[in-house]
């Protein structure tokens, strides 16, 4: 006796069923956060899809190609069981492609993702977080700046002083090296740094000034063009752990997508015959169980907007 | 050996009940779910509980589709029962007990980053989200409500 199915089936919906639970984990502590995340009047803080950069069309295209590729899976079974085994491996070409196409799409959202700072630790919530970040990126491109004119320095003071040297013996000698000018930048960029950082230390910042006072850096002819990308960062309430939720869901769920193309990619390179059947049938439940999941994460992340 | 026919007769007549047509219909049906939910958002309805119930109601039956007939669910054994439910169950329960304990109390109505500001407050912008936060009359509703 036994049950009416082979043991490799049997094992596949065993593992599906701890699968369940490892997702559920998940996507429960998502939701349970996400409804507890609220802000003094009660109402929920959750960060909006503008703030946190989610594409609601991007999510809908990648559900409808995990969609298609699951189809495309059921049809290589049912292929195999019609020992029409051509048939099956183009079916499976196809449903590999698909995987592709989902993990492209799941690069470029996290592409921006990584682009806006959105990442778990990485987000200022607070007015003051953010002053600090923007204040922080400024000294790491002036640090940057100090590395590449004076590498030779130990810290941070020794090349200061290296170059505030070189400036003097370059304005006796040469008045129109261009290093000169190079140096000259850093110098003054650093004074605005200290001048703006002691400005934050003091208190005296908020998001509006500091906004203005970027712009008046950025014009600034002598060092101006060493700061073209800084920009005054946004507080989003609760980023780091939209950041956290999300790029556990979905990186656990990218992991599977990427196991599940090994899974093909082994039958698509073997010479297909009936003995493939079972494991077509059971990479089958593996990918169906993917597509399970994405369907839930979907409406969850992208659909269910933040004022609740 | 009589086992193995038994099980192979199985296979080829649930193989008719399941051909091509009936998983592209399928498909059919969850390609247009997924632009109903899709388009339920876009509608920006100003009633949240109302997407959000049809949000996940849409999703809950694409997911009964996929098992049913994508996983052959609809086709086997009772198997399928002794082994699926218990982890279902276990899988709705998870949220569902941690929900009150922590999802409803996370912090309460003042949150940690609220509660840094005052600490180290130095803009004015901040200082004043603190006091609002802080202050008796935001925090009392709350309690007062229930």
């Amino acid at each position: 006796m036994g049950l009416p199915i082979p043991n490799s089936k049997l094992g596949m919906w065993l593992f599906l069923g701890t699968e369940i639970m490892f997702f559920t984990a998940f996507i429960g502590t998502y939701i349970v956060l996400r409804i507890g995340s609220v802000d003094a009047s009660g109402r929920s803080a959750w960060p909006g899809p503008e703030a946190v950069h989610i594409n609601a069309a991007a999510g809908a295209i990648n559900t409808f190609v995990l969609l298609t590729s699951s189809f495309l899976v059921v049809m290589a079974h049912n292929a195999m069981h019609k020992r029409e085994f051509g048939k099956a491996r183009k079916y499976l070409m196809l449903t590999f492609v698909c995987a592709c196409i989902f993990l492209g799409i799941k690069a470029f959202e996290y592409q921006g993702k990584f682009e806006h700072g959105i990442l778990p630790g990485q987000v200022p919530e607070t007015a003051e977080q953010a002053i600090l970040k923007t204040t922080e990126t400024m000294q790491l491109t002036l640090n940057h700046e100090l590395d590449r004119l004076a590498p030779e320095g130990d810290n941070y003071l020794e090349k200061k002083t290296l170059l505030q040297t070189e400036e003097q013996s370059l304005q006796a000698e040469s008045p129109d090296a261009a290093r000169l000018k190079e140096i000259q930048a850093a110098l003054a960029l650093n004074q605005a740094y200290s001048e703006l950082n002691e400005e934050r230390r003091k208190g005296s910042l908020n998001l509006e000034l500091l906004e203005t006072k970027v712009d008046e850096l950025k014009a600034n002819e002598t060092f101006g063009g060493l700061i073209k990308s800084l920009h005054v960062y946004e507080p989003i309430l609760y980023g780091n752990i939209f950041a956290s939720t999300y790029f556990i869901m979905t990186g656990f769920h990218a992991l599977h997508v990427l196991i599940g193309m090994i899974l093909f990619a082994i039958v698509i390179c073997a010479r297909l015959n009936e003995t493939w059947s079972d494991y077509v049938e059971n990479s089958g439940l593996y990918w169906h169980f993917v597509d399970l999941v994405w369907i839930f994460l979907f409406p969850l992340i992208y659909l269910i907007p933040s004022s609740i | 050996m009589s086992e193995t026919q038994q099980t192979e007769a199985d296979q080829i007549d649930s193989d008719a009940s399941h051909g091509s047509k009936l998983y592209l219909t399928i498909f059919l049906i969850l390609c247009v779910c997924t632009a109903i939910s899709w388009l339920v958002d876009e509608l920006h309805i100003n009633n949240i509980m109302l997407l959000i119930v049809t949000v996940l109601a849409i999703a809950t039956l694409k997911a009964g589709f996929v098992m049913l007939f994508f996983m052959h669910l609809k086709f086997e054994k009772n198997w399928k029962y002794a082994l699926l439910l218990p982890t279902i169950i276990l899988a709705i329960g998870l949220p569902m007990t941690l929900l009150p304990d922590i999802g409803l109390h996370y912090y309460t109505n003042v949150n940690p980053q609220a509660l840094m500001t005052k600490a180290s407050a130095t803009s004015e912008t901040a200082t004043s989200t603190v006091e609002e936060e802080t202050s008796p009359e935001a925090l009392e509703p709350a309690d007062g409500e229930k």
